[in-house]
């Protein structure tokens, strides 16, 4: 039992920057993931879990985020005359702008299924949340940016 | 000063049954004379800290504080009400570094548990803040306060939160509490069940009709339990998790049908745009015009 308490009264705050701070809400990580694609969405993502100090503990969902991204950049870029009649039979003209786009809002679906009690607790203890304007504005340039970007080297 | 004047002492004592009947203005007359005639005792500068702190003048209160503990540095409901204070703020740091100070000062009081567990839950530590309502309640299995942070914990961990046993005793134990009826309505909206947490937040009103938050609340669940808002239930029960479930499946499903059906398909695809779009304008709208209302 002693043990146990000295657990208990262990500080775990004593380093003010393991504080977590009131993340971003999930309208600006949908809004972001819907308008900026993939590379937008993990990023808003990424600046969630900075801010939730949990690094270590999302590094790997994350890291297989942008592994996933990545992989249909190049299916879609790669494998052109193979898969676009098929995608496009499927999901009509456009197809790749569908493809990522729903790409970007499984990564969104994914980081509101892990940061759910962050969230219930931020909106339970009215916590003041951060603009999300500028952030999401810069997220969504770049990400269209990158995407075309690594779209043409791939190409 | 005749013989029969209460000390300043007494005074807050007797201040402080009026704060805990809620008497604020009659405690605030009591308070500004008490501290004409004495305004460096502890008990009387305390007492005002807590009448700031139930009308959320925070500053105010921690100005108090500092003057009722710079006179008497020990005074624990002083310290007490600093760490309810300082979690309130946000100030965390402080406010845990406060709770282990009083915890190492009274290890076995289990209300200290439930304040510092109450810091772990605001600074996001879910699994130590329960773990300390556990030791709390090992202590005093009745104590609110720890009753009250588990039932927080149940609600932020468990989206069915209206089942937690730890609300199920508080309600049995106090039903006419306003805090317990505060965490019920909290609870109620976290499960999505509105019209009751709306009953909840009336009755809430009905015990302090002075209060703006209880004013706040009730308008915005009106809002949200307003007819207009009927289409819109799936969005609010499951929020933005089931906006973008609307939109993969609508992309999907309307891209899958231009296939076979397209005419089908476009009528579907200008529903999903319609009902994204009224979800996105209509909400605002309403709720900028009943809370002005």
């Amino acid at each position: 039992m002693s043990s146990l308490r000295e657990d208990l009264l262990r500080p775990s705050l004593s380093d003010p920057a393991a504080v977590a701070a009131a993340p971003y809400s999930n309208q600006a990580l949908f809004v972001t993931a819907f308008l900026g694609g993939p590379v937008a969405a993990i990023g808003m993502v990424a600046l969630n879990v900075w801010r939730l100090g949990r690094v270590r503990r999302d590094a790997a969902w994350l890291a297989a985020s942008c592994a996933c991204y990545v992989v249909a950049r190049v299916l879609l870029s790669r494998s052109g005359p193979s898969l676009e009649p098929l995608l496009s039979s499927w999901l009509g003209d456009g197809a790749d702008g569908v493809v990522l786009r729903l790409v970007a809002l499984l990564i969104a679906l994914l980081a509101m299924g892990c940061h759910r009690r962050e969230q219930r607790s931020t909106d339970l203890f009215d916590l003041r949340r951060p603009s999300a304007w500028i952030p999401a504005i810069g997220l969504i340039v770049v990400g269209q940016f990158v995407d075309v970007l690594l779209a043409r080297w791939i190409a | 000063m005749s013989a029969d004047a209460p000390t300043a002492a007494q005074r807050a004592q007797q201040i402080g049954e009026l704060v805990d009947r809620r008497r604020i203005a009659l405690a605030r007359d009591a308070l500004h004379e008490a501290l004409m005639s004495d305004p460096q005792h502890a008990d009387l500068l305390y007492q005002a800290a807590r009448v700031d702190a139930l009308e959320d003048n925070n500053a105010s209160a921690r100005e108090s504080l500092g003057r009722a503990l710079a006179s008497e540095p020990e005074h624990l409901g002083a310290r007490m009400l600093l760490l309810w204070l300082l979690t309130d703020d946000g100030d965390l740091v402080q406010a845990e570094a406060l709770a282990l100070t009083l915890l190492r000062e009274h290890p076995n009081w289990a209300d200290l548990y439930a304040a510092y567990a109450r810091v772990m839950l605001r600074a996001l530590k879910f699994s130590k803040a329960r773990e300390l309502c556990r030791e709390a309640l090992r202590l005093d299995p009745a104590n609110e306060a720890a009753l009250h942070t588990m039932g927080l914990c149940d609600i932020i961990e468990n989206p069915r939160g209206a089942d937690s046993a730890a609300i199920r005793t508080l309600i049995a134990q106090s039903p006419d509490d306003r805090y317990t009826l505060g965490l019920v309505v909290a609870a109620l909206t976290q499960a999505g069940k509105t019209r009751e947490a709306l009953r909840g937040a009336r009755e809430l009103l009905r015990l302090q009709p002075n209060d703006p938050h209880l004013l706040h609340n009730v308008r915005e669940l009106a809002y949200v339990n307003h007819w207009s808002m009927a289409p819109l239930r799936p969005l609010q029960r499951f929020g933005w998790s089931a906006s973008v479930g609307i939109w993969i499946g609508g992309i999907v499903l309307t891209r899958v049908l231009a296939g076979f059906q397209p005419g089908l398909a476009i009528v579907l695809g200008w529903c999903i745009f319609g009902y994204a779009l009224y979800s996105w304008v209509w909400p605002p709208l309403l709720r900028r015009i009943m809370l002005r209302g």
